[in-house]
């Protein structure tokens, strides 16, 4: 699973678990105020905060193991519930006297971009609060429906515009937050390698420069191995040019406080421990785009050693 | 005693041996390797009379550095050239310290040996 599939995750998540409190939560206190108009049942409440209690519970039973599936189903069993209950007792509130018509459904529509997983899911939420409204206008009275205030109830439409057009921008929103935290995630294993190479150069450069130097003592005292010290020559030569293709990462690292001191073998076996454990994320599709180059152009080499010798002098 | 040698500061056994041979079999100059800024110390007043002073940066995890190997030569009045030899990557903290501490040279290694000679051949008394 990768960092932007947990996070996403998360997100469904949290916002479904939201949606279920605001539902157990919002049906209860509508029911507190609905409960002394005549007939309301108490059932379509009893049945929606129950709905939303129960995903909330299973929801948090299945915290470690969230998935954008189940964060957008459980969003919209949710929504289902909270519109089943509205298309009831709407109904009830219509009749029962002075009322500002469908405001839970405004409300729920506004409330969808700020939770809704994704964006299907969001626009059908915003969709049923919307027509869920203006259907029920239609199964009213006609005595009820003449007594609605002007533009009623078209306003929900407005609503649900607005709504969509704010899901779309969260959402968007979230997708950049991703980006950014994935591209992050990719900088610090891109760092995390070439901090390993770095420290496979040090410690290779020793061992090199031995067998350099000893090459140069046995070409002193035994003239006659010279096609052999030729080879082995070589073979240094090679290593070099390695070494000097992997100086390309030196700025691309930041020393960090206290790494100076490290052994250069203890820190290559905490740097492959590391790279294993980040494996299971972006790290592998890290090596496996953007490869170092193992030899350096012709010249490079050349160039890279003459620089090698850094002169200073004193201020 | 002369002051026609080497002193070279290495912890890396195989390269510090093999230093001192060749300075010693090509040049037909004395080569002194010590191991570590303790036994750079413990040489004494030995230390400051050789010409040249080659030190490694790095002489192993929490151990005292090359640098301060360096320090602890100027600040004993030693007059002789130094040069440090570093298998480390330019941009390491101990490199550029040792960029900063003053008329120290810095090379990276590996170096060809005719370098080293030549090196070794520029400071002979």
């Amino acid at each position: 699973m990768t960092l932007s599939h947990d996070l996403a995750a998360r997100h469904a998540w949290r916002g479904a678990v939201v949606a279920a409190a605001l539902n157990a939560a919002g049906m209860s206190v509508d029911y507190l105020l609905a409960r002394n108009l005549p007939a309301m049942p108490i059932y379509p409440y009893v049945i929606s905060v129950l709905v939303g209690i129960g995903l909330l519970v299973f929801l948090l039973i299945r915290r470690r193991r969230a998935t954008v599936r189940l964060g957008s189903v459980a969003f919209l069993i949710n929504t289902t519930a909270m519109l089943i209950a509205l298309w009831i007792t709407s109904g009830y509130w219509a009749a029962g006297g002075p009322w500002t018509p469908f405001q839970a459904n405004k409300l729920g529509a506004l409330a969808v971009p700020m939770l809704a997983p994704q964006l299907g899911v969001g626009l059908a939420s915003i969709a049923g609060f919307a027509a869920m409204a203006v259907a029920k206008f239609y199964f009213l009275d006609p005595d009820i429906q003449r007594g609605f205030p002007i533009g009623e109830p078209w306003f929900v439409l407005i609503y649900a515009a607005f709504a969509g057009v704010l899901l779309v921008f969260r959402l968007r929103g979230l997708a950049l937050e991703r980006e950014v935290l994935r591209v992050q995630a990719e900088a610090a294993s891109a760092d995390h390698l070439a901090r390993t190479f770095l420290r496979l150069r040090d410690y290779t450069n020793t061992p090199i420069q031995t067998i350099a130097f000893t090459t140069g003592l046995l070409r002193a005292k035994q003239g006659d191995l010279k096609p052999l010290l030729d080879r082995l020559e070589r073979a240094v030569q090679k290593l070099t040019e390695l070494s000097d293709a992997l100086t390309r990462y030196e700025k691309a690292h930041n020393w960090g406080p206290g790494e100076e001191s490290l052994e250069p073998s203890a820190a290559l076996t905490v740097a492959s421990r590391g790279w294993r454990l980040r494996r299971p994320d972006t790290a592998a599709g890290i090596a496996s785009s953007s490869p170092p180059s193992a030899s350096p152009r012709p010249g490079q080499a050349a160039a890279s050693r003459t620089s090698r010798r850094r002169r200073m002098r004193a201020p | 005693m002369d002051n026609d040698f080497v002193l070279y500061v290495e912890d890396d056994d195989d390269l510090r041996k093999v230093v001192v041979e060749l300075v010693t079999a090509v040049l037909e100059r004395r080569c002194v390797g010590v191991g570590s800024y303790e036994e750079l110390v413990a040489l004494g007043d030995q230390a400051f009379r050789s010409g040249l002073a080659i030190l490694d940066i790095n002489l192993g995890a929490n151990r005292r550095s090359g640098i301060d190997a360096y320090a602890w030569l100027r600040n004993k009045g030693y007059r002789g050239r130094i040069v440090f030899l570093t298998g480390h990557a330019s941009m390491h903290p101990l490199v550029v310290e040792a960029q900063r501490v003053g008329d120290a040279e810095i090379f990276s290694k590996p170096i060809e040996s005719d370098r080293l000679l030549s090196i070794v051949e520029g400071t002979r008394a």
